[in-house]
């Protein structure tokens, strides 16, 4: 074989391989885009975060997602007007079963809570000044166990108000995830009636998480939920 | 998604990346065959080359060095052909084929090297323009972008840094192999044309030598 022939057989067959390469590639499928049944997603510290890298420290913040954030509740510490970061919008998506609230007295109002405060003040002892107290608000901060988002899978419970009990108040649940997406321990962060404690947490126990994959590492991960009650 | 459609997410230069791995690779085969031929069993060659010549047999080890093909037999050949001319023009001969055969096997690794550096660079400007793009889109959104308009452009951008390296590394190895091989192999002409040299001028002392005797016993 002369060197023109060898060169000419070697670029064949570098055209040939690259061809089947990208024949292969229509084949080798990557799980990119997860699907999104009608689920909820959790986010730790991304969504609704500042979209400032390195700034929030040990504070991963919420986010619940649900219905369309009309209006972002924006707390703002005044003292520093440097911080007067634009929020992205927390990315929605739709879900249709999450109010029972309309066929009992329940919270119908459930928007995303962008908690900007944490970014002016890093220090997560102080994180009850990320949930609005009293303004009706159903939202998540996670504490920590890692970025990601973990998705609660569809046909979760809300709490259903008990009867008897005449109280408006947020019931702040702290509570771990576990890797295979049951609800680990919880723990009770604001005192209230035991009926609406009960209530909270007997259908949080029953709420399931997407698993993490097999590639993450299988920590627990801690994240803090409110269930304001409100009267009608 | 499969992975075709993220190949095709990271635009034009993804294309100018498979067009360099196309080129890469076709060199490698190329300078794989050619080293592959080139290589022979130099001892066993230097046996017969000496016996050729102890001989006086040039034409034999001509014909033995054709039959081989090897740049190690091509400049072997070359300097037995100015064998009548003397030992100084074989020894000029074998250079001259030597530097030749030495250019033929280095053919096509600059264009190797080549590869392996640009593709990763290559690589590098899609993920510039990319990222442009993407702060672009954000600053279009006047700052709604969510946090999937953000990873959406960012993540497409880097694919052609990915896949740049990807032709750009076994380039690089390759590369550093070939021209290893060939500095072998230079160094195997160098032994044999030494080697060669060595002996045309060892017959010319043994042929001196005897007549010297002959004329003492006369």
């Amino acid at each position: 074989m002369s060197n023109q022939n060898v060169t000419r057989v070697s670029y064949s067959a570098s055209v040939i391989f690259h061809l089947i390469l990208l024949i292969l590639f229509l084949v080798i499928f990557i799980p990119l885009k997860y699907t999104k049944d009608n689920a909820v997603e959790l986010s730790f510290g991304i969504l609704g975060g500042t979209g400032s890298s390195g700034s929030d420290g040990a504070a991963f913040d919420e986010v619940l997602e649900k219905s369309e954030p009309k209006e972002k509740d924006i707390t703002k510490d005044k003292n520093l007007e440097v911080k007067e970061v634009e929020l992205p919008k927390a990315k929605n998506t739709d879900v249709s079963d999450v109010s029972p609230a309309q066929k009992d007295k329940e919270v119908k109002k459930e928007t995303v809570k962008q908690t900007e405060q944490r970014e002016s003040n890093n220090s997560t002892g102080d994180k009850k000044g990320n949930i609005n107290k009293g303004t009706g608000d159903f939202g998540f901060y996670f504490e920590g166990g890692g970025l990601g988002t973990r998705k609660i899978l569809p046909g979760y419970p809300l709490p259903v108000y008990p009867d008897g009990v005449n109280k408006e108040i947020d019931i702040r649940l702290k509570f771990t995830i576990k890797p295979d997406g049951t609800v680990g321990s919880i723990f009770l962060l604001t005192k209230a009636d035991t009926r609406l404690e009960n209530a909270a947490i007997n259908s949080l126990w029953q709420w399931r998480f997407e698993p993490l994959n097999a590639n993450q590492v299988q920590n627990d991960q801690t994240a803090v939920i409110v269930f304001p009650y409100r009267l009608q | 998604m499969n992975l075709l459609d993220i190949f095709l997410k990271g635009g034009f230069i993804m294309w100018l990346i498979l067009a360099s791995s196309i080129v890469g690779l076709a060199v490698s085969i190329d300078r794989f065959i050619m080293l592959r031929k080139a290589k022979i069993n130099v001892p066993a060659f230097m046996v017969r080359i000496r016996g050729f010549i102890k001989k006086k047999d040039i034409s034999g080890a001509i014909s033995y060095c054709m039959q081989e093909k090897s740049p190690v037999a091509n400049i072997v050949r070359k300097g037995l052909k100015k064998y009548k001319y003397g030992h100084d023009r074989v020894k000029d001969a074998i250079e001259n084929a030597g530097s030749q055969e030495v250019s033929k096997l280095e053919k096509g690794l600059s264009v190797l090297a080549s590869v392996a550096g640009i593709a990763p660079l290559l690589g590098f400007l899609g993920t510039v323009t990319g990222m442009i793009q993407a702060f672009m889109t954000i600053q279009d959104l006047a700052g709604a972008a969510n946090p999937s308009d953000l990873a959406g452009g960012i993540w497409e951008a880097l694919i052609t840094t990915a896949f740049g390296l990807i032709i750009g590394i076994p380039a690089l190895a390759l590369y550093n192999y070939f021209l290893s091989a060939v500095k072998k192999l230079v160094g195997e002409m160098e032994t044999v044309a030494n080697d060669v040299i060595d002996v045309i001028q060892d017959g010319g002392k043994d042929e001196v030598e005897i007549d010297d005797e002959i004329e003492m016993e006369l």
